[in-house]
C-alpha cells in the first residue's frame, strides 16, 4: 500500500475516537481534521429507502415465487404429456411391427404385473383413507401469512 | 451467524413475515452500496429491489461460507456494478491525480468551530458527492456501516491493500481540502 504510516494511523485514531465520542478531541490539529471529517461522512444527509420497503420487497417476492411454482408445475405437465404421449406413440409403432402379440403379458399370469396393479392399489387406498379420515376433510385453513397479507389489503 | 441461519432456513421455508425481516435487517447496507456507487435515488431504489428479488430467488444457495451480510453486499455490489458498466460510468477516477504533499497541508484547524460552519459542512458534503462512485462507496461502508477492511474485501473482491489505499487517499485528499478551501476563521488562530 502506497501510504504515510504516521498519516494513516492518525486517520484511523481519529475514527475511533470520534466513534467512541471520547473527550477531550483528538490530541494533534491533523487528528483533529480527520475527526471532523469522520463525523462529517457519517452525517452527511443522504437519501433513504421508503419505510415501507421491505414489505413492499416481500411482497413482490412472494408473487414472483408464485409464478415461478405455477412456471415450473406447467413445465411438469408438459414433460409427463410429451412422456405419455411418446411412450404411447412406441405401443402404436410396436403394434404395428410385431402385432399385439406383446400385450399378451397383460392377460398372461405375469407376477411382476400384479406387483404393480397392488402397489397402486395400496398407494390409491391409502390416499382414500387420508382424504376421508376424521378432521381432513375441513377446509385447509390458511397461512397466517396470507391472512396478515389480507388484513393488510382489506 | 446463529442468527444468520435462523433467518435463512425460516426464509427457506417460508414462514410468515421473515423475508421481511432479512430486508429490514439488510436494506441499509444494501442502500449504502448501491447508493453510493450509482449517486442516483430511484435507480438505486430499484437495484436494491432487484438485489433482494435475487437474495430470495437464490437463498438456497447461500452456504453460510461467509456472514449473510457479506453475502447479501456482494449481490448488491455485483447489481450496482453492472448497472454503472451499462451505463459507462467508470467506478474510479482513470486521471487519480498525484497526492497532496504532507509536508504542505496546513495542520491548524479548531474543530469546535469547523462543527459549526454550515459552509464547510456544505463544501465536504460537496466533496463527498463528487467522489468517484468506489470511494464514495468505500468511505460510507468503512465510516457509516462500520465494515471492517476485510469484510469490504468479501463484499467487494478488492484486495485489502487496494480497499487501504483508496481509503487513505480519499482522508487524505479530503483533509488537504479542509485547509486550502477552508475560511480563515477555520485556522486557529494564534494569539
Amino acid at each position: 500500500m502506497n501510504t504515510d504510516e504516521q498519516e494513516w494511523r492518525a486517520q484511523e485514531r481519529a475514527l475511533s475516537v470520534e466513534r467512541k465520542g471520547d473527550r477531550p478531541v483528538s490530541a494533534t490539529d491533523r487528528e483533529r481534521q480527520y475527526q471532523y471529517l469522520a463525523r462529517r461522512i457519517a452525517q452527511q444527509p443522504v437519501p433513504t429507502l421508503p419505510t415501507d420497503f421491505a414489505r413492499h420487497v416481500a411482497r413482490l417476492a412472494e408473487a414472483s415465487r408464485g409464478a415461478m411454482d405455477t412456471a415450473e408445475l406447467r413445465f411438469q405437465w408438459r414433460l409427463i404429456g410429451a412422456a405419455v404421449a411418446a411412450m404411447l406413440m412406441s405401443a402404436v409403432l410396436i403394434s404395428a411391427s410385431f402385432g399385439i402379440q406383446w400385450l399378451s403379458f397383460v392377460y398372461t399370469d405375469n407376477p411382476w404385473l400384479r406387483a404393480c396393479v397392488m402397489c397402486v392399489a395400496i398407494s390409491e387406498a391409502l390416499k382414500h383413507w387420508q382424504r376421508t379420515r376424521p378432521g381432513q376433510n375441513v377446509q385447509v385453513s390458511l397461512t397466517s401469512y396470507d391472512k396478515l397479507r389480507r388484513d393488510e389489503d382489506g | 451467524m446463529t442468527s444468520d441461519r435462523a433467518l435463512v432456513d425460516a426464509v427457506l421455508s417460508h414462514a410468515p413475515g421473515a423475508f421481511e425481516r432479512l430486508v429490514n435487517e439488510y436494506q441499509r447496507l444494501c442502500w449504502h452500496i448501491v447508493y453510493r456507487l450509482v449517486g442516483h435515488p430511484e435507480d438505486a431504489q430499484d437495484l436494491c429491489q432487484e438485489t433482494f428479488l435475487r437474495v430470495h430467488r437464490y437463498l438456497y444457495q447461500y452456504r453460510y461460507e461467509s456472514a449473510l451480510k457479506s453475502w447479501i453486499g456482494q449481490i448488491a455490489y455485483s447489481v450496482a456494478l453492472r448497472h454503472l458498466e451499462r451505463r459507462r460510468i467508470p467506478l474510479i477516477d482513470s486521471a487519480d491525480g498525484e497526492l497532496p504533499d504532507l509536508d504542505n497541508i496546513a495542520d491548524a484547524f479548531d474543530l469546535e468551530s469547523a462543527c459549526v460552519n454550515e459552509d464547510l459542512h456544505r463544501q465536504v458534503d460537496e466533496a463527498l458527492e463528487e467522489l468517484p462512485p468506489l470511494q464514495r462507496m468505500l468511505l460510507t461502508l468503512y465510516h457509516v456501516d462500520e465494515l471492517s477492511v476485510s469484510e469490504i474485501a468479501r463484499v467487494t473482491g478488492l484486495a485489502e491493500g487496494t480497499i487501504k489505499s483508496h481509503l487513505y487517499r480519499t482522508r487524505l485528499r479530503l483533509r488537504s481540502m479542509l485547509n486550502s478551501d477552508s475560511p480563515d476563521n477555520l485556522k486557529r488562530t494564534n494569539p
